[in-house]
């Protein structure tokens, strides 16, 4: 799969007469970031509907909570918000400055909270769950407890790279570190995550990969 | 080398790509994709490493990614209209083409300048702090003067560092 970019399209141009401005816009960071500069909180808000999700999502792997991964959401559009005016066209894609702010936050956050323990897992033997629907629900809790048990920094580079496909020079630029301690991240990670999970995901597979 | 030992250090590389880069070829490094494909459509152990792979990564999918929604968008939203560093302007798209003009209102509504950006910014204000209509609703049907802006006195927008740590037990 392709590595996102940008912002998603806007409505086909022309399509409404008198707007073709904003709907180059849309289609131009740049262009977005010095409205929003200006105050423009149309602008502001389509970028939120554009990024919000890949943002969240960030967040919430990174996290294991969703009130969480919500707050640091809100935090980096914020910021976003504040600093438009200090914007440099040309030297970066809104979302790349998206995950680099998002990374920051959820380090911070992971950094200054004390450790919790996950929430117990049902004592229910994984195999004796009725359903595909509750096996996959049980399953999506015991991916969530192996993501959460990695190190901050495998776990922040298969988000980037395997959830969020972003390419791997981005990553490693992003992370402050290079293309070959990435790899050794990612491979690690997903090692660990495979150890984790060995008891129980060689069982359970979408009905469309059997 | 025999042809075995080669086979053997091959499986051993197509493991660690798939480890690093996932199940996916367009991810794998261009330089040996070809290879590593070719390989994968003629031995059926390499054949299998990739169908485990594939099968993991979609147990991995499951991992929940939270959910957005138009509330938290809206929220999102409001929540930057509300900052205290910064302030909004609405601005109908219509208005972006035309150069401003100061005295815009008709004198025969009779009401000043200064007046009427009092008037609209209570209200404007007493209708978004009640509502949760997201400003692009605003935007089509208001006419708001430009407001003052306040600059943060924040690090550049490329200056704020990506310091996600060099001092953590997974550096190299």
């Amino acid at each position: 799969m392709p590595a996102k970019s940008g912002l998603r399209q806007g409505p086909t141009r022309g399509a409404t007469p008198g707007r073709d401005d904003q709907v180059e816009d849309e289609n131009d960071d740049d262009a977005l970031m010095q409205r929003v500069a200006d105050g423009d909180a149309r602008a502001y808000s389509i970028i939120v509907t554009a990024s919000l999700e890949r943002v969240l999502a960030l967040a919430r792997r990174m996290l294991g909570n969703d009130a969480e991964a919500e707050d640091v959401a809100q935090e980096a559009f914020l910021r976003l918000w504040r600093h438009a005016d200090r914007w440099q066209p040309g030297r970066a894609r809104i979302s790349t400055w998206l995950y680099r702010v998002t990374s920051n936050l959820v380090i911070d956050r992971l950094r200054s909270v004390r450790p919790t323990t996950m929430p117990e897992l049902p004592e229910v033997p994984v195999s004796a769950v009725q359903g595909r629907e509750m096996e996959e629900e049980d399953l999506s809790r015991h991916v969530d407890r192996a993501l959460q048990d990695l190190p901050e920094r495998q776990r922040l580079a298969l988000t980037l790279f395997h959830f969020e496909e972003l390419p791997m020079a981005e990553v490693a630029a992003m992370m402050d570190a290079s293309v070959e301690a990435v790899e050794s991240l990612l491979a690690r990670g997903r090692r660990a995550l495979k150890k984790s999970l060995a008891e129980s995901w060689q069982d359970y597979l979408p009905e469309d990969l059997n | 080398m025999t042809n075995e030992s080669i086979k053997q250090t091959d499986l051993k590389r197509l493991e660690d790509v798939l480890d690093t880069y996932g199940a996916l070829p367009e991810r794998w490094p261009g330089a040996e994709r070809e290879m590593l494909l070719q390989f994968v459509g003629t031995d059926a152990r390499a054949e299998k490493l990739v169908a485990d792979a594939r099968r993991f990564e979609a147990v991995l999918a499951l991992a929940p990614a939270g959910h957005g929604g138009a509330a938290l968008e809206r929220r999102i939203v409001a929540a930057a209209l509300d900052d205290g560093g910064r302030e909004a302007r609405i601005v109908p798209i219509e208005a972006r083409k035309r150069p401003r003009r100061i005295n815009a209102l008709p004198k025969s509504l009779g009401v000043s300048w200064p007046a009427a950006i009092l008037a609209a910014s209570f209200f404007l204000g007493l209708y978004v702090g009640t509502s949760e209509i997201v400003p692009s609703v605003l935007a089509d049907s208001l006419r708001l003067a430009d407001l003052a802006e306040t600059a943060d006195e924040t690090d550049d927008l490329f200056g704020s560092s990506v310091y996600l740590g060099g001092d953590r037990e997974d550096v190299l």
